[in-house]
């Protein structure tokens, strides 16, 4: 059972009124915290993308993050290069990248991918650490982001947000959408029956670091300071891979719930330093052992409720 | 010539504690073809249990392994028993995020108790070191991690060969179901082959201790170590994992030489990639 | 009292039902065939037996002890023993340690050598190739590597599911021989066929599967091959 789909409609509407309006009547801290959810969900819908989705278990999305931040920095800081233009051009490199390592990437298969895609990752950190050009492990400071306003942000990360999410609900009721389905399936019957897996595990691939890259621009348009070892570091991944497993890993709604879930905890225990991430450790085991398809995934097994499907009826 | 000697011998000593490092991996991912995520944890956990032990104790690093393993064997085998064993049938993202979320409990939990200070097991054999003709000095922790090494694998793979345990796990790794019809409680097994991995990350761990400074959050470095020589000497190979481990521990100093020291780790992780790349069963992978 | 009875068991694959209320006896020292086409329910009654796939009603008593909802290894243990369709041979494992595994029960490790010697007795081919890894074997020895295998458990019940598929017929006239030879010392004996005219002419009682049910029973000297072919095809 589907909810009715002008309920569906109305559902949406109002929660992007909600959302649209937040600069308007909500703290800077609150708007804070819906810029971070609205980059989590981009960022997780990306994972998810690939891995729910394409079989793509990435353990290196990090490099999109890391390449797109310093894109940012270097060409608004060194080039001058107007800010929101370097944030698009952070898009740019980072599938200039997942160009150019597909080519040894995409011949590894499933664990061996996630771990080529996460070498890679660090590869690049230890690169970027040894750089003068980027000042080396201290880190750049993004000068031209301190301009900015709250308020512009936030709505570069909305607008990117809603964006991604739309992009992949239409992406999945497409011709590829099929595919990808078929191919999650089962690969070898899909083949047979005329499906390239290359080419659509291929455009994934770099949809996804496209908009990894470009989230990448407006978190440290946020942040304003990037380091190479937090910015290519694994840390990214754990975080998504808790985000998508709590929400839901091959649903649309999935990394939405997942990202709020996440980034309201992650404020709510940053007080508890220390224990916070013990008990995020815990409470992911926890998904795990009890609802191993995500709260939006056992939700859509026992009700068949969807907000964005997917499935053609 | 003769400054590439160095790195080499060196290389190749490293290598064979990389080689303990890995082997823990090895036969989790070879076995129960998943990844533990936790490995690196295990290790440095391990550390820390030697630590306390020779603060409380007294107890020589070395020494303090008659205690630490049958620890960790314990460790190893409840969390299989009790984690693991439940999400074996799931495929790979749930072991993965379990493994995950184990491994930060631990970091954390390391971090909360010892703080994040740098810490060593203090030992003379890293001061001492045995000249090599003048040429150059090598530490005589890197001998005994090699002769520790190469005995660990070599007690290992004779298990392997000749116990009806050994012949257990591989026969739970080939086929689970024939295994079954052996009489073999596989879920047991696996629990053995996690208890056992533990035991090596245990070794491993004191002597990482002994060799180089540690902290809480040591552990993923040394996960990306047991990876890369795993896959470059292979997977379910016991001497390629042996393999494995010096080419890495050669890659990494050799590189460490040439490019500067600050590209240690990315000369290792370049070969990984290559073998990811060109032959991702590894050098001398079979299964 | 039959030493194995299986009654009335129902048996699923996720939600597809495999089995409907199936019932079987088997005596002591008999050899007992089962039969079927593809599809059946041959494999599914043996996984059931076995303790591979949980029943989901109806009772299996082996020896007056109840099995069904045990594991595998359990029954193992208690003496019954199955040689799996596909021979299943252990690829690390060589020809000696494919054997010796077998016997890896508390009860069948005290007599592992003495029970090792008996079977190379009875495969003498497999005594040549003692050290050679277990999958790089012919298909007739690997099947009689597997059987060995299911030997060395010292079991008093075995079930031999499909051996003679993929084989040439003389090299299934020695297995055959093999099991004929096996239940004269005393084994029970299943035999899981689709090579129904020499199952039938070694066994004592069949029964013929069809689409999960039993279709037909009794002895083979009894039964016609119109009934069976009818039977077979559920003509």
């Amino acid at each position: 059972m589907m909810l009715a789909k002008p309920i569906r409609m109305i559902f949406i509407v109002i929660l992007l009124a909600f959302l649209v309006t937040m600069p308007l009547w909500a703290s800077r801290y609150a708007v804070n915290v819906g810029l971070l959810v609205c980059l989590y969900v981009t960022l997780a819908s990306m994972w998810n993308l690939l891995a729910g989705y394409s079989g793509m278990v990435s353990l290196g999305q990090q490099m999109f993050i890391g390449l797109g931040g310093y894109t940012l920095a270097v060409s608004s800081m060194y080039f001058g290069i107007p800010i929101y233009l370097s944030v698009l051009l952070g898009g740019f490199t980072s599938v200039i990248l997942a160009v150019l390592i597909s080519m040894s990437v995409f011949r590894m298969k499933g664990v061996y991918f996630a771990i080529g895609t996460w070498v890679i990752a660090e590869a690049l950190g230890i690169c970027f650490s040894n750089w003068g050009y980027v000042k080396y492990g201290m880190g750049m400071f993004i000068q031209p982001a301190y301009r900015l306003s709250m308020s512009g942000v936030y709505y570069a990360g909305l607008i990117l947000c809603v964006s991604s999410v739309a992009l992949v609900f239409l992406l999945l009721r497409s011709n590829l959408g099929l595919a990808l389905m078929a191919i999650r399936d089962d690969d070898q019957a899909s083949e047979a029956m005329g499906v390239n897996i290359f080419r659509c595990k291929f455009i994934c691939f770099l949809i996804s670091a496209f908009i990894t890259g470009l989230a990448a621009g407006v978190l440290y348009l946020n942040a304003i300071f990037i380091q190479p070892f937090e910015a290519f570091g694994i840390s990214w991944t754990v975080n998504l891979l808790f985000i998508v497993i709590i929400g839901g890993i091959g649903t649309v709604e999935g990394p939405i719930l997942g990202a709020i879930i996440f980034v309201l905890l992650q404020q709510f225990l940053s007080e508890y330093v220390g224990y916070n991430l013990i008990i995020f450790g815990s409470i992911a085991i926890g998904v795990i052992f009890f609802a191993p398809k995500g709260i939006v995934g056992t939700l859509q097994m026992k009700t068949g409720w969807e907000l964005f499907p997917v499935r053609r009826q | 010539m003769i400054e590439y000697l160095e790195p080499l011998i060196n290389g190749i000593l490293l290598g064979g504690l990389y080689g303990v490092v890995g082997i823990g991996l090895s036969m989790v991912f070879g076995i129960m073809r998943q990844v533990n995520l936790a490995h690196g944890e295990l290790m440095i956990l391990s550390s820390y249990f030697s630590l306390l032990f020779i603060q409380v104790l007294g107890l020589h690093p070395l020494v303090t392994l008659i205690l630490v393993a049958p620890i960790m064997f314990f460790i190893g085998y409840l969390i299989q028993v009790l984690l693991f064993n439940r999400v074996m049938q799931r495929g790979m993202e749930p072991f993965l995020m379990i493994s995950f979320g184990l491994s930060i409990i631990i970091q954390n939990a390391l971090l909360l108790i010892f703080t994040p200070d740098a810490r060593s097991l203090e030992t003379t054999m890293v001061i001492k070191g045995v000249d090599v003709f003048g040429w150059f000095n090598i530490p005589l922790i890197y001998l005994v991690n090699f002769a520790v090494g190469a005995l660990v694998l070599t007690a290992l793979h004779q298990f392997m060969k000749r116990t009806y345990t050994g012949w257990a796990i591989n026969a739970s790794a080939d086929n689970e179901t024939a295994a079954k019809l052996m009489g073999i409680n596989v879920n047991k097994v696996y629990a053995y082959a996690l208890g056992i991995a533990a035991v090596t990350a245990a070794i491993s761990g004191v002597l990482v201790g002994m060799s180089f400074t540690f902290y809480p959050h040591s552990g993923t470095q040394y996960l990306i170590i047991a990876f890369g020589v795993v896959i470059i000497g292979g997977l379910g190979s016991l001497p390629g994992t042996f393999l494995g481990g010096l080419v890495l521990g050669v890659s990494q100093l050799f590189g460490g030489r040439i490019l500067g020291p600050g590209f240690q780790l990315l000369s290792g992780y370049i070969i990984l990639l290559i073998i990811l790349t060109v032959r991702p069963q590894g050098i001398l992978g079979g299964r | 009292m039959p030493v194995l009875e299986v009654k009335d068991v129902d048996a699923y694959y996720g939600e597809l039902q495999a089995l409907f209320k199936v019932s079987i006896e088997v005596d002591r020292g008999r050899i007992v065939s089962v039969l079927g086409a593809n599809g059946a329910g041959k494999s599914t009654l043996l996984k059931s037996i076995s303790g591979l796939l949980e029943t989901r009603s109806g009772t299996i008593f082996f020896d007056g002890k109840r099995i069904d909802g045990l594991p595998p290894h359990d029954i193992v243990n208690m003496g019954l023993s199955l040689v799996p369709e596909g021979r299943k041979i252990f690829s690390s494992l060589t020809v000696r340690e494919n054997l010796m595994i077998g016997s890896y029960t508390p009860k069948a490790r005290k007599e592992s050598h003495e029970t090792l010697k008996g079977i190379l007795q009875l495969f003498p081919s497999l005594h040549a190739r003692i050290s050679q890894k277990g999958t790089d074997l012919s298909g007739g020895e690997q099947q009689m590597l597997a059987i060995g295998r299911a030997l060395m458990s010292r079991p008093r019940f075995i079930i031999f599911d499909e051996i003679s598929l993929g084989l040439s017929p003389l090299v299934v006239k020695d297995l055959y021989r093999a099991v004929k030879k096996i239940n004269q010392e005393g084994m029970t004996v299943v035999l899981v066929e689709q090579d129904v005219k020499r199952s039938l002419k070694v066994a004592d009682f069949a029964y013929i599967l069809q689409e999960g049910k039993v279709a037909l029973q009794g002895n083979p000297r009894h039964l016609t091959e119109e009934t069976v072919k009818r039977a077979y095809f559920g003509l």
